[in-house]
């Protein structure tokens, strides 16, 4: 495919203005050419933001609730919008296009499924009130200041969710999205066409070549009060979190007979010791400034979705499988699964997964998209490793960024494929005698922090009753994919609870 | 700040210059220490001809040239030593004397004197009673060792009373409140304050650890209307010691994030201000700054004026708002004559001419009422383009108009250049 070069410029929304003042150029990583420019915010850009935003009106709960159900009518997006997403993601258009109609449902049920809890009876109608009993309430008051929030490249919905609980909790925001999400000016364009005020919602870009990038995050995240971040700790941590303190170097003056206060002396030290004699005395200390201390942090654990099934594979089953699964880049997808007392279900996965659709992902026909090139050698590679451990159905290689979906079945111990997230179509299944070996199987091989989401399929629910609170997850799912989304409590945050200060009110 | 409607009373030639003029002409003044520092803040040099100017200095170009010769031998014996100070007579024999550099300019056969004077710093000193209890003040050094220009009394109070008119151009009046931010230790920091003060305004300082948020509040509290700053470019915020100081970015970056201070220096959400004009020297005012101009200072008229640690004033830009049919803004600069003598020149056989409108050449500079270090015809190193000859200004300022003065700066090291030395 030769170069396109589209003509679509991603631009800054401060205070409800759409701002272009220099831009950088993003490009898709599976469609060879294919670019495009983003506005990207200055020092100046951003302090204009953070001041709107310390200014912005909250409004009353029952106002930013009816803000965002006009929101939710006045998103609207094109097709080629969905194909751009198509483009920066590899995902299939078919899912992205499900995505995108979600949004207005999450701008309009995370008000209905907060004010279900508080539901504010009596009281102040400013305010979020959960009622204990006819003498006691609890008042939910919207943290102070603003919201930084950093969202992902990867989820379309992932503004649309920042945004509906943000708004609906009345804390004012800056999105900074990635330059893979399509979806984010829309979602601002529809609050601030919804009346509400323009320096509540605003969205800018950096561009993470710029050399001062990190010194333009730091700042948004000092100005801040809530900082928002999606994706696992290990890669917030290095990309968002820590920052280089500049390095120090220190002098081990161990059985030396001078007071170093006294400079003079160590000049005459340090010229007597020359270049060789400070080579064994000279320290070199590095330093990580932690930029997320003293501020509310909304992160999430690590993803390595799974799922218990009974070995019943019914339509009902594809179609959770493939939910399941297919969202593959999502850190709630799937990607192992323990089958109670099966003996057939992984052949019939096997051939349900080989029926998917491999193809360009603009294409409406197809299933399984493209994926990052580093990824598919990876799973290449663990495939090669554990060759002798398991059995392997599928994951064909048929380009640098597509492979067929990718099933392994071992009954042994392969952590490479059960213990570990990896963001391609591939699913670890295993038998198990019964629901208890199940959730242990599950819980051997989650890590000190639990699971995003375990799902469950196809169980009698009085067997759920009795086992599944031992699971070592934030949420479990029953007959439900685990990429479904939780619209107020998404990645196991109760974000009601989590952005607001609860303050008991006693008649 | 003065009225547009006001701008023509400064535009007249005044009384006691005509009266100086004539008295110099007349031969009753012939050593620059007869002139009283005030005479440099009067409009008359910038609004008479050049040939006018030229007979008027002329017997303290002749008398610097004679004192340079004796008192600075070190770097004018040999130098000027084919110069004789009597035979200048016109404008065509001052073109004769030779230009002094400070770094050798080997494709134009001249030697500098940075070398000399790295090793002897007091050759810059005047050995004449008139230098004693002098100053020295280190240029910023960007090509090298920074070397020494040293300045009397007497000197400071002559270079603050010409700033003075620098101040008239940018509509300062007495009883305007002034907030600089500017280094004090530095001599373009000292003279502001003095020239402020000498002018009759509120002159208020930065205290070194004060940041952003204090001086805006400064500005409120004070009830400053003229705002003073650097104007550090944002591509130098990383280096540690450009990025320590208050300047037009921080406090432009600091007034958007609180807007509480909406209403001071930038407009409130009723358009309204308090700070009316704001002076960005030192050097040519930055793209960067203009930027921030056009972006976010639109209503508040900004100018600025040339000097260095060895000449206040060289040349200034006008207050827009006042003069809005000159072309003589931002970076379009009228020469200051007085108490230096600034020239725009290119080589011609062995003289060193003055360029025609539209070319380029050196800045030179005399020091023609100093008693400390004396330049004569020195040429720091920078470059300008000569924009308007005299009277051509629709402003009504006489004096010719330069523009895109820049370092000379033959080791492409542009950025030392370009951000200055004005850290605040």
């Amino acid at each position: 495919m030769g170069a396109q070069r589209v003509e679509m410029t991603y631009p800054l929304i401060l205070s409800g203005k759409e701002q272009i003042r220099t831009t950088f150029a993003g490009a898709s990583n599976f469609y060879p050419g294919y670019t495009y420019q983003i506005a990207c915010a200055g020092p100046l850009d951003i302090a204009s933001a953070i001041g709107a935003a310390r200014q912005a009106e909250r409004g009353s709960i029952v106002q930013r609730k009816d803000l965002l159900k006009i929101a939710a009518n006045e998103f609207n997006y094109a097709q080629e919008d969905i194909e751009h997403a198509v483009r920066m993601t590899g995902m299939p258009i078919k899912l992205i296009s499900s995505l995108f109609a979600e949004i207005p449902k999450i701008l309009r049920k995370v008000p209905d499924q907060i004010l279900s809890r508080f539901n504010q009876i009596d009281l102040d109608k400013t305010c979020l009130a959960e009622k204990i009993s006819l003498d006691l309430y609890k008042v939910l008051i919207p943290n102070p200041g603003f919201c930084y929030a950093i969202t992902p490249g990867n989820d379309p919905r992932a503004t649309a969710l920042v945004a509906a609980n943000l708004t609906c909790l009345g804390i004012p925001f800056i999105i900074r999205a990635s330059i893979r999400d399509a979806a984010a000016p829309m979602v601002i364009r529809a609050l601030i066409a919804s009346g509400i005020d323009p320096r509540f919602a605003q969205l800018l870009y950096l561009d993470r070549e710029d050399p001062n990038a990190n010194q333009n995050h730091a700042h948004l995240v000092e100005a801040c009060s809530t900082v928002w971040t999606f994706g696992p700790p290990a890669i917030i941590d290095r990309t968002l979190r820590f920052q280089p303190n500049p390095p120090r170097a220190s002098l081990d003056l161990e059985g030396v007979d001078i007071n170093p206060a006294d400079v003079n002396a160590l000049h005459a030290l340090l010229v007597e010791w020359g270049p060789s004699g400070l080579d064994r005395r000279i320290q070199l200390e590095t330093s990580l400034v932690d930029l997320f201390t003293g501020k509310n942090v909304l992160r999430h654990a690590l993803g390595n979705c799974a799922a218990l099934a009974s070995d019943q594979f019914t339509e009902q089953t594809k179609n959770w499988l493939y939910a399941s699964m297919g969202y593959a880049i999502v850190c709630t997808a799937t990607k192992s699964i323990m089958v109670v007392r099966g003996n057939n279900w992984v052949n019939q996965a096997a051939e349900f997964l080989d029926s998917l659709v491999v193809g360009d992902p603009l294409d409406s026909e197809t299933q399984v998209g493209y994926i990052d090139s580093n990824c598919l050698d990876f799973l290449e590679e663990l495939h090669r490793k554990n060759q002798h451990r398991a059995t392997f159905f599928g994951g064909q290689r048929i380009s640098q960024f597509q492979a067929a979906p990718l099933l392994v079945h071992s009954q042994a111990d392969v952590p490479d494929f059960f213990a570990q997230e990896i963001p391609a179509y591939v699913l670890a299944c295993r038998y198990c005698q019964d629901l208890n070996e199940g959730i242990r199987q599950v819980n051997h091989y989650t890590h000190e922090q639990p699971r995003l989401a375990v799902s469950l399929m196809d169980f009698p629910p009085n067997q759920l009753q009795e086992d599944i609170s031992t699971l070592h997850t934030q949420t479990i799912l029953v007959n439900k994919p685990t990429t479904s989304l939780l619209y107020a409590f998404h990645e196991g945050n109760d974000y009601a609870l989590l952005l607001s200060q609860g303050k008991l009110v006693a008649f | 700040m003065r009225a547009p409607a006001d701008w023509p009373d400064i535009l007249s030639v005044e009384n006691n210059f005509l009266l100086l003029e004539k008295k110099i002409l007349d031969g009753k003044i012939r050593d620059y220490h007869q002139l009283r520092s005030e005479v440099f803040a009067w409009h008359g040099w910038d609004l008479i001809s050049q040939e006018r100017l030229f007979s008027m200095i002329l017997p303290f170009l002749q008398q610097q040239v004679q004192r340079a010769r004796r008192a600075m031998p070190g770097l004018y014996a040999d130098h000027l030593e084919p110069v004789r100070p009597e035979s200048i007579h016109t404008q065509n024999d001052w073109h004769r004397v030779p230009i002094l550099v400070k770094d050798d300019e080997l494709s134009q056969g001249l030697q500098g004197f940075r070398q000399i004077v790295n090793e002897d710093p007091l050759l810059l000193r005047p050995s004449d009673p008139a230098a004693q209890a002098a100053v020295a003040f280190r240029s910023g050094g960007s090509l090298g060792q920074a070397t020494p220009t040293f300045l009397t009394l007497a000197d400071r109070e002559r270079e603050i009373q010409a700033w003075r008119r620098g101040h008239d151009y940018h509509g300062l009046i007495p009883g305007d409140s002034v907030l600089y931010t500017y280094n004090t230790t530095h001599k373009g920091g000292q003279w502001m304050q003095e020239s402020l003060w000498t002018h009759g305004t509120n002159v208020y300082l930065r205290r070194p650890e004060e940041g952003p948020l204090q001086v805006l509040h400064n500005l409120r509290a004070f009830h400053v209307n003229v705002l003073f700053t650097v104007q550090q470019p944002y591509e130098a915020m990383s280096r540690q010691e450009k990025a320590a100081g208050i300047n037009l970015h921080t406090l432009i970056q600091s007034s958007l994030e609180n807007p509480d201070y909406l209403g001071v220096l930038l407009p409130d959400s009723q358009g309204q201000k308090q700070v009316d004009f704001i002076f960005l020297g030192g050097f040519s005012i930055v793209p960067y700054a203009l930027e921030l101009v056009r972006n976010y200072l639109t209503e508040t008229p900004v100018a600025t004026l040339l000097g260095s640690s060895e000449a206040i004033p060289q040349a200034c830009s006008t207050n827009p708002q006042l003069t809005p049919t000159g072309l003589c803004h931002y970076n379009n600069l009228h020469l200051l004559q007085g108490p230096h003598f600034i020239e725009v020149v290119k080589p011609d056989g062995d003289a060193w001419m003055p360029v025609k409108k539209g070319e380029q050449g050196l800045l030179v500079y005399t020091s023609w009422a100093r008693d400390g270090t004396i330049w004569i015809r020195y040429a720091p190193g920078d470059v300008a383009t000569w924009l308007l000859d005299e009277g051509e200004c629709p402003c009504g300022i006489f004096s010719p108009v330069v523009t895109d003065v820049r370092r000379l700066d033959p080791a492409g090291r542009s950025d030392l250049i370009l951000y200055g030395c004005a850290a605040g």
